[in-house]
């Protein structure tokens, strides 16, 4: 899924929040930094971020091994979201607060 | 919402593989790259070609929470802020790239040490003390929180040192803190950086 801009990108990933057509990257094990995979943060919440981005705020490199496929990357408010896109929906790398701070603990 | 079910098709990078990989999903034990705990039978993405976990699906994250919880113990702490720069500045001279995670590491290290001491209690009661003092002196700062997450047995150590000496959880990591402060970032020549350098080495392999 490369080529696309910044608002295909924007408005497939919000597609695939509301519609839970996403996944987690996981290298064999779960990386806990994932803070939408470790169920820290909501689907819901990380919507809303999304939404407040602009162009400025996305990234976008050439994955480090798969030729033809781009890693997203969104910034803002403190989030730092890595995705990809594949035909089916979203695989989101990371969700985590740049500053490492964990968001408030939910009971 | 999608409900993934196994036998289900679907891709996803497989890093192992190196490549854009056809999956299919099934229930595997997932650990928890940490080492802190394994999540027992979730739905997950199974790379075709190598057979390895590569995704995980929204319905498995209530059970990965679940998972973590049993685990690992919280521990969360509200500091003035420099209590949180001196771990930091002493995270950034062992390793420039540490990040906030590396934090439970460099206390665990210290908490360990004291516990090794003849007498952990005096160490901590004079700790404390220190950063008592250490507080009285800093004015109106704001304050932060120090979050993470342990291991059972860390957080028994912790818990166990802060009790023998009568102090709370806050003033344990605070003269910790102190003891961090004294050893790696006071001095040109930071005490036993080696050994700090390779605990924390050896945290993340």
């Amino acid at each position: 899924m490369a080529g696309m801009g910044f608002r295909e990108v924007k408005k497939a990933v919000l597609a695939s929040l509301a519609n839970g057509r996403y996944q987690h990257a996981a290298r064999g094990s779960i990386d806990t930094k994932n803070l939408l995979q470790a169920g820290l943060v909501t689907a819901p919440e990380v919507a809303d971020v999304i939404r407040r981005c602009r162009g400025q705020h996305h990234r976008q490199t050439p994955h480090h091994q798969i030729a033809g496929l781009d890693v997203h990357v969104l910034i803002r408010d403190g989030w730092y979201i890595k995705l990809y896109l594949v035909l089916d929906g979203t695989i989101f790398i990371s969700v985590h607060r740049q500053s490492g701070e964990p968001p408030r603990s939910r009971s | 919402m999608k409900l993934y079910r196994k036998g289900e098709k679907g891709e996803a990078v497989c890093e192992e593989c190196a490549k854009l990989v056809s999956t299919t999903f099934d229930y595997r034990d997932v650990p928890f790259e940490d080492g802190l705990g394994t999540v027992k039978g979730i739905l997950a993405a199974v790379c075709d070609d190598c057979d390895r976990v590569v995704a995980t699906p929204p319905q498995s994250t209530p059970a990965i929470r679940r998972a973590r919880e049993v685990a690992t113990r919280p521990v969360e702490i509200s500091v003035p802020a420099p209590y949180v720069e001196i771990l930091d500045l002493a995270l950034y001279r062992i390793n420039a790239r540490a990040t906030a995670e590396h934090r439970k590491v460099l206390l665990t290290y210290f908490a360990n040490k004291v516990a090794g001491d003849p007498d952990p209690k005096a160490v901590v009661q004079g700790l404390v003390t220190r950063s008592k003092a250490f507080s009285a002196s800093l004015g109106r700062v704001p304050r932060r929180r120090l979050s993470f997450k342990v291991t059972p047995r860390s957080h028994a150590l912790i818990s166990s040192l802060a009790d023998a000496a009568s102090a709370s959880r806050t003033d344990l990591l605070s003269g910790l803190i102190m003891q961090i402060e004294n050893d790696l970032v006071r001095p040109d020549k930071p005490k036993g950086m080696a050994e700090v350098e390779a605990a924390m080495a050896a945290a993340y392999a």
